[in-house]
């Protein structure tokens, strides 16, 4: 087992060395750092001069291992705009974002699950019709323009709910609901597949013939069997939802950290973008190996080899 | 994201920067013109009727967050007009651009290099402490400190020193002469010293004090900003006095959202409405306000080295080709009038007796002919991803009329920037100018021969612009500009365009609220009803 889990945190960290790498590549995408960074009327010895104080004028790969020592010691530098550590701007913002994804996760669950169920319990009626439309629609559907007529709806004509802010939880209905149609189409599709697959086993057969009820069977036999790949996907969507946190934080201004990266890309505030880019790699990157610990637990087929 | 937004939090930061490109960006105010000495200023609009005191709550949207609290480090409107509401300048400017007094009630030009000012008697910060002329000395050396770093230092640099005469008199001994300086001064907030060096440049930060209409209450960075009345502000200010009890400034930044916000009444202004969504917001009931004195402009820079564009009639003939009138009307819903030079209504030096070049393809086409152009000629145009391409392609296709085909290069605004400042752009460039105070700044920028954007020789459109900035006398100043306006309108160095227009979305339940020539919010003299 520590093997294994050894084994996984190298494979993680060999993966977080790559997202370092386009990290770092990322000072350089729009042209020479210090004329992103510097104001247009900059006279142009004071131009040189930063690119010595700030390294610019080094061999690449000598300011990447710098770039990699200071990040392994949390240090991206200063926001331009907020004049604060990079790092710290990003992490306090993460307990909003990640509150807003676990909406996002709850609301994906709750629609998803019983879609995909539905689906292949009613498979080939027009329930499973009806739930293959519903799922093609969430996929479909641009979450930012979802968004709006979500405001327009709840927030505007009915009054339901607040249009946008942090004001306790009514104010992660909307968002959270935006944020979680990024995961439901894959889990619902996946769930309604496995479980088709699963239910053409020996094994359920078997259980039939025992004299198990319909639903006995379904949910002891099939759906624990059948939640396996689910668990996968539902962990890969970790980086959708964080993804769909960013157009939710914005159009809801919703106090996230993917509205903060957003901010920065426009005003090339590169060290934010950066410590952004790199925490929400690192989220995924855990989440996948707590999964893969997860798995043994789930199915005792897969070893710590 | 709005246009402004991006274009605007491009550069933050960067005052002067802000010059170009960026629609919001910056402490961008109209020019205005003013007279050496000014006498107190009387409040210029009546204040909505009070019960007893403050009340109500006002909520205003803008389309950003402030940079920070510490008003020498926000450079943004959204920012700014938090900032206005918590801080008063040593001069103002009021509702139309003009300078005005602000804390110092007047100012007298001692000589070419002293200039001094007579400060307001009995003006309390929030926290208690008083107004005087160790403050202004305070600020001003706050300001021009290097290791503060804030960004609007360079606009301050010709100080060399600040005299404290008696309490309530301040001079400011110069390096040299500095026309622009009055213009920065009425940007500059005072600083409480005493309650600076008790909690810190971090501390002020994090709990700001001024002597503004409003005391700060808190700061939820990205969600919302609380001041409440200052029920002891001195009177005499043009803002005028608090009228309601709670203000919160909420930064949303999605333009479709602070129009919802503002339909359900959880918000009663928003910042920057594009024209589009004027007719949405009027027909359920809202104001659209637009600020028309804006200065900032849309024009076409034409470079003047070789090729066509260097004969005087080629320029001439693309200003009487494009149709703007008919582009504003039909692509901003009739917003944003003709320029007849670049110095825009709310410049110094606007004169509305030169008349912008009218719409006449006849004439367009007689002086391409003369110049040897009949059958028109191919030009390369350098235009920003970050601008609405629709009307690039409108104005490129009323060249088109004229047999002058301009092939469209649209790059990402940090390259568009870098090419501009390399001189590596097309013959034409699609630019939004204007702002950050005195005109001097931008003519130098682009206008004067071999300035860093500058991409046109005119000598004397140079003499006129050292003429202007060799004297801080306003009247003076104000003539040679006028003269350098027609100048520049004769000889154009670009494509006059339109002069942009700000939005705002007004609930009507407020009472008094207007905008201003700098397009911050201010809030105080505001009332719900």
């Amino acid at each position: 087992m520590i093997n294994y889990i050894l084994q996984r945190l190298l494979y993680n960290a060999i993966v977080l060395l790559g997202v370092t790498a386009v990290v770092f590549g990322l000072t350089f995408l729009t042209g020479d750092p210090a004329s992103t960074l510097l104001p247009l009327n900059t006279p142009r010895e004071d131009i040189e001069l930063f690119r010595h104080q700030m390294g610019f004028d080094r061999p690449v790969p000598i300011q990447y291992f710098d770039f990699l020592s200071k990040v392994a010691r949390g240090d991206f530098g200063i926001s331009l705009r907020h004049r604060e550590p990079a790092l710290p701007l990003v992490l306090e913002r993460l307990p909003a974002t990640l509150r807003l994804a676990l909406a996002g996760m709850f609301f994906s669950l709750i629609i998803a699950l019983p879609l995909g169920l539905l689906a292949a319990m009613f498979q080939g009626t027009w329930i499973d019709s009806l739930a293959r439309v519903l799922m093609l629609l969430t996929q479909v559907v641009p979450g930012f323009w979802l968004a709006i007529v979500l405001i327009l709806i709840f927030g505007v004509q009915l009054r339901w709910l607040p249009v946008s802010g942090s004001e306790g939880w009514q104010s992660l209905i909307l968002p959270g609901f935006v944020v979680g149609t990024f995961a439901i189409p894959s889990i619902a599709r996946l769930l309604r597949s496995s479980l088709l697959e699963v239910l053409g086993k020996e094994y359920i057969r078997t259980a039939y013939s025992k004299g198990l009820s319909g639903r006995m069977v379904f949910l002891r036999h099939a759906l624990k069997n059948a939640a396996i790949p689910v668990v996968t996907v539902m962990a890969f969507q970790v980086g959708s939802l964080l993804g769909g946190a960013v157009i939710a934080e914005v159009v809801f201004a919703y106090p996230g950290m993917g509205r903060l990266a957003v901010q920065a890309i426009t005003n090339r505030d590169v060290a934010v973008v950066q410590a952004f880019v790199l925490l929400s790699g690192t989220i995924i990157v855990t989440t996948n190996l707590l999964l893969d610990i997860l798995y043994t637990w789930l199915d005792p087929r897969i070893h710590f080899a | 994201m709005s246009k402004h937004n991006l274009r605007a939090s491009l550069l933050a930061g960067l005052a002067l920067v802000a010059l170009f490109l960026a629609g919001c960006a910056a402490p961008t105010t109209p020019v205005p013109a003013a007279t050496p000495t000014v006498a107190a200023a009387t409040a210029t609009t009546a204040p909505p009727p009070t019960p007893a005191g403050p009340t109500g709550t006002l909520v205003v949207g803008l389309a950003a967050e402030s940079e920070a609290m510490d008003p020498y480090f926000v450079y943004q409107n959204a920012g700014q007009s938090i900032m206005r509401a918590i801080f008063d300048n040593l001069l103002d400017r009021d509702f139309d651009g003009k300078i005005i007094p602000g804390l110092a009630e007047s100012w007298t030009i001692v000589d070419s290099k002293t200039l001094e000012f007579k400060l307001r008697k009995g003006v309390k910060f929030h926290n208690g402490e008083d107004f005087d002329a160790n403050s202004v000395k305070f600020s001003i050396e706050r300001m021009l400190n290097p290791d503060i770093k804030a960004g609007g230092r360079s606009q301050y640099a010709s100080i060399d020193n600040v005299a404290i005469v008696d309490p309530s008199t301040v001079r400011l001994n110069l390096k040299k002469t500095d026309a622009a300086l009055v213009q920065a001064l009425a940007n500059l907030q005072m600083l409480p010293p005493n309650y600076l060096k008790q909690v810190g440049d971090a501390g002020f930060g994090k709990a700001p004090i001024g002597t503004g209409p409003f005391k700060f209450v808190e700061w939820i960075k990205d969600d919302h900003t609380t001041l409440e009345a200052n029920l002891n502000y001195w009177g005499g200010s043009f803002k005028g006095k608090p009228q309601v009890k709670t203000v919160t400034f909420r930064p949303i930044p999605e333009a479709s959202t602070r129009i919802a916000e503002l339909k359900t009444g959880r918000v009663q202004i928003i910042q920057d409405l594009s024209t589009d969504q004027v007719k949405d917001v009027e027909s359920s009931g809202f104001k659209a306000v637009p600020l028309d004195t804006g200065s900032h402009f849309d024009i076409w820079l034409v470079s003047d080295a070789g090729g066509p564009l260097a004969d005087k009639r080629v320029r001439q003939a693309l200003n009487y080709g494009v149709n703007v009138e008919g582009i504003t009307s039909a692509l901003l819903q009739g917003y944003g009038q003709r320029i007849a030079s670049p110095f825009a209504p709310g410049v110094m030096g606007y004169d509305p007796s030169i008349k912008p070049y009218p719409y006449n393809v006849d004439q367009a086409k007689t002086l391409l002919k003369d110049a040897g152009y009949a059958n028109g000629f191919t030009v390369t145009l350098d235009a920003c991803t970050c601008d609405r391409l629709d009307l690039t392609q409108a104005v490129v296709g009323e060249l088109a009329k004229l047999g002058v085909k301009a092939n469209i290069r649209s790059f990402e605004i940090s390259i568009f920037n870098d090419n501009w400042i390399k001189h590596t752009t097309g013959e034409m460039i699609a630019a939004r100018l204007g702002g950050a105070g005195d005109p001097s700044t931008l003519l130098n920028f682009w206008v004067r021969t071999k300035g860093l954007l500058t991409r046109f020789s005119n000598s004397d459109v140079d003499t006129l612009i050292d003429q202007g900035s060799g004297t801080m006398d306003v009247a003076q100043r104000t003539e040679t500009y006028k003269k350098l306006s027609q100048t520049l309108h004769d000889d154009p160095p670009a494509i006059y365009l339109w002069n942009s227009i700000y939005l705002y979305g007004v609930s009507p339940k407020l009472v008094g609220w207007k905008p201003h020539a700098s397009n911050q919010i201010i809030v105080s003299n505001v009332a719900i009803k």
